[in-house]
C-alpha cells in the first residue's frame, strides 16, 4: 500500500512535464487502450471460465506431467498433469475478486471518514486522522498476515484483512482533496444559499473528489491484488489445489529446474495486470487531476 | 531540534499505544476459546486449564492488556507454547538477520537509485532515463515473491552461481555470509529501486529549477558543486520519506523474502509461529515489528532537519 502514496507524488509532476504542457487535455494513448485490452480479456476470461472450453483446473485429465504448450493444453501442464491455462484463469477469479472487492470496501469506509474528516475538521479530523496513521503504522504484509493467522484462511477474511489496509491510504487521499474542495468559490456558495449540509457534501464535494478517488482506486486495486498473491504464496489465502496466481508461483518455485512454466505463466500474468492497472490507473489520475487542468 | 524531538515522542507514545492495543485484541479474534484453539490437537483438559490461567483469560479484557503491557514493558513478550522458550530471546535471535538483509538491500537500492537518478534528471528523456522509468515502471510490478523467484530460477537454476537457500551467521564466516545473502537482498532492492529513481528524478528536475540553483550558477560555483551541494541535497529530502514510507512494504518483502531464501530472521520466524499455531509468538513479533516500523519513520521525521534546514523551524 505504500507505494500508492509515492505514486502520488510522482504523477502531479510527471504530468506537468514539459512538453505536456502544451496540451490541456491529453490522449490517452494506445499503450492505454492496450492495458485496458488486456484488463478487459482478463476479467472477462475470468467471470466466463466456466463456459470456455477449458478443463477443470483440479482436473488431472490424461495430459503428460510437465509437458509443453499443445493444442489441448495451449500452455502446457504442471507437473501433476493439469491444464496451466484453466489454472491461470481461475487463479485469476481469486485475484480480480479480492482487487476489486477489497478496494471497494476500502473506498465506501475510506470515501465516508475522508469526506468527514475533509469537511468537518476540527476533533472529527483529528480523531480519523489518527486512527488512519495507527493503521498505516503496521507495514502492511504483517497486519494482512496477523488478521488472517487469527481469523482463519478464506476468501473473505482475505478480502477483509486487504480491505483494511486500504482504508488508511484511502482515507487520507479522500480527506485531502475534500479539504482542497471544501475551499473553493462553488462549495461556499452552496453553504451561503443555505443548503443543508449533506447536500453540500454530497452534491457539490463528493462528485469533484470521485475522480481521482477511483484512479487511485485502480492503483490500489494493483496492490492489493499484489498482497493476496502475498498471502497466497505464503499459503495463507485460498488454499491449493484451489489455483491462485501467488499459491501456483508457491508451487511452481519448489519444481523451478522440472518445470519452470508452473511459476512463470502465473506471474506473468499477475506482472500484465498489475502493470495494466498501475498505467492505466496512472493515466486516468494524470487527466482527472483538476489542480493540473485548472492551474 | 530537541523540541522537534520531544514534540515528534510525544506523537509516538499514542500511536504504539493503540497499536500495542490492536495487537493485544488480534489474541481475542480468535474464534471460540482462546485456549482450545491455541492448543489445537494439543488440548486436554489440563492444558487448557493452564493456559486459560496463564493468560488470566477467565479475567476481563482490560485487566489482561494492563498486564501483558505490564509484561511488554518489562521485556517479557510472553513464551512459545512449542518450546517454552520466551518470545524476546527468539525474536533476539532472529532480529540481526532481518536487520542486515534491510540494510544490506537498502545500501544496494541507493548506491544504484542515486546515480541513476541524478542522470536521468541531468538528461531528461535521454536514453538512460527512458530506459530507467520504463524498467522502473516493470519493476513496479513484480512484487518480491515474484522477483526472488525470478533471480533464483536465473543464478541459482540457471546459472548456478548463487545459493538458493541456507544462511551462515556473519560470525562464522562472513565471505559465506554475504554469499548467501546477495540474492534475497538484491531481490528487496529491486523492489525499492523503481520507487528511488522515480522519486529522485522528479526531485532532481523541480529543484534544478529553483531560484538558489540559478544564483548558485550566476555566481559562478563550478557545476559539480552546483550539483551535488546545491541540487543533490535538497532532492534527498523526500528520498529519506521514500525510505520511511518505503520502509512498511520492504518489512513486508522481507518477510516474503526470508520465506522463499530460508533465512532465519523475524519474518521465518513469524511464518513458522503462524504455520504451528504459537500465537503468542505470532502477537509478540507483530508487536515488535510495528513498534520498531513506527521508530524508524519517528528516525526519519528527525533526519529531515539535518538535511533540509528550511524545515527547523516549522
Amino acid at each position: 500500500m505504500s507505494e500508492t502514496i509515492v505514486l502520488t507524488k510522482d504523477v502531479p509532476a510527471a504530468a506537468a512535464a514539459p512538453d505536456d504542457a502544451a496540451a490541456p487535455r491529453r490522449r490517452l494513448g494506445p499503450v492505454f487502450w492496450v492495458a485496458a485490452g488486456w484488463l478487459a480479456l482478463i476479467v472477462l476470461a475470468a467471470a466466463l471460465a466456466d463456459l470456455l472450453p477449458l478443463s477443470r483446473p483440479g482436473d488431472l485429465g490424461d495430459a503428460m506431467p510437465g509437458a509443453g504448450p499443445s493444442a489441448g493444453h495451449l500452455l502446457g501442464t504442471d507437473d501433476l498433469g493439469r491444464d496451466l491455462l484453466s489454472r491461470v484463469i481461475y487463479g485469476a477469479r481469486v485475484s480480480l475478486i479480492v482487487g476489486f472487492a477489497s478496494i471497494a470496501v476500502g473506498l465506501a469506509v475510506g470515501g465516508v471518514l475522508g469526506l468527514l474528516a475533509g469537511y468537518f475538521r476540527g476533533w472529527v479530523d483529528a480523531v480519523i486522522t489518527a486512527a488512519a496513521n495507527v493503521l498505516l503504522a503496521f507495514p502492511a504484509l504483517v497486519l494482512g498476515l496477523a488478521v488472517v493467522t487469527f481469523l482463519g484462511p478464506s476468501l473473505p477474511h482475505v478480502t477483509l484483512a486487504i480491505s483494511l489496509l486500504a482504508i488508511g491510504p484511502l482515507t487520507l487521499m479522500v480527506r485531502g482533496a475534500t479539504l482542497m474542495f471544501s475551499e473553493r468559490e462553488f462549495v461556499l456558495a452552496s453553504r451561503l444559499v443555505g443548503a443543508r449540509t449533506h447536500r453540500t457534501v454530497l452534491r457539490e464535494v463528493l462528485p469533484n473528489v470521485v475522480p481521482s478517488a477511483l484512479s487511485l482506486g485502480l492503483v490500489s486495486v494493483a496492490n492489493a491484488m499484489v498482497a493476496e498473491g502475498g498471502l497466497s504464496f505464503l499459503g495463507l489465502s485460498v488454499r491449493p489445489p484451489d489455483p491462485t496466481w501467488g499459491n501456483m508461483i508457491a508451487e511452481g518455485s519448489a519444481v523451478l529446474e522440472r518445470t519452470p512454466a508452473v511459476a512463470l505463466w502465473p506471474a506473468v500474468a499477475m506482472f500484465l495486470t498489475v502493470l495494466s492497472l498501475n498505467y492505466v490507473g496512472d493515466r486516468l489520475r494524470g487527466r482527472f487531476d483538476v489542480k493540473e487542468g485548472a492551474l | 531540534m530537541l523540541r522537534l524531538a520531544l514534540k515528534k515522542l510525544a506523537i509516538l507514545v499514542p500511536v504504539a499505544l493503540a497499536v500495542s492495543v490492536l495487537t493485544f485484541l488480534l489474541m481475542n479474534l480468535l474464534p471460540g476459546d482462546p485456549a482450545y484453539t491455541i492448543l489445537g490437537s494439543r488440548a486436554t483438559p489440563q492444558s487448557v486449564a493452564e493456559l486459560t490461567a496463564r493468560l488470566h483469560l477467565d479475567e476481563p479484557v482490560w485487566t489482561r492488556y494492563s498486564s501483558w503491557l505490564g509484561g511488554v514493558l518489562t521485556g517479557d513478550l510472553g513464551q512459545s507454547y512449542l518450546n517454552y522458550q520466551p518470545a524476546s530471546s527468539l525474536i533476539g535471535h532472529a532480529l540481526p538477520v532481518t536487520l542486515e538483509l534491510l540494510v544490506l538491500s537498502q545500501v544496494i537500492a541507493l548506491a544504484l537509485a542515486v546515480p541513476l537518478g541524478v542522470y536521468s534528471a541531468r538528461h531528461p528523456r535521454g536514453w538512460v532515463d527512458r530506459i530507467a522509468s520504463t524498467v522502473s515502471f516493470g519493476t513496479l510490478a513484480m512484487p518480491p515473491y515474484m522477483l526472488g523467484v525470478l533471480l533464483v530460477s536465473v543464478f541459482s537454476v540457471g546459472l548456478k552461481a548463487l545459493p538458493a537457500t541456507g544462511f551462515t551467521p556473519f560470525g562464522d564466516d562472513p565471505g559465506l555470509n554475504l554469499r548467501s545473502m546477495v540474492l534475497p537482498s538484491l531481490t528487496l532492492a529491486l523492489g525499492s529501486l523503481a520507487v528511488y529513481v522515480r522519486l529522485l528524478r522528479t526531485e532532481m528536475i523541480s529543484t534544478l529549477q529553483q531560484d538558489f540553483v540559478t544564483v548558485a550558477r550566476a555566481k559562478g560555483l563550478p557545476g559539480r558543486a552546483v550539483l551535488w551541494r546545491h541540487t543533490v541535497r535538497p532532492s534527498m529530502f523526500s528520498l529519506v520519506t521514500a525510505v520511511g514510507i518505503n520502509l512498511g512494504s520492504l518489512i513486508g518483502g522481507a518477510f516474503v523474502v526470508e520465506y522463499i531464501f530460508a533465512l532465519p530472521g523475524v519474518g521465518a520466524l513469524t511464518l513458522n509461529s503462524i504455520f504451528q499455531r504459537d500465537y503468542l509468538v505470532v502477537q509478540a513479533c507483530v508487536l515488535v515489528v510495528a513498534v520498531g516500523y513506527v521508530l524508524v519513520n519517528l528516525l526519519v521525521d528527525l533526519l529531515y532537519p539535518i538535511i533540509d534546514p528550511r524545515v527547523r523551524h516549522v
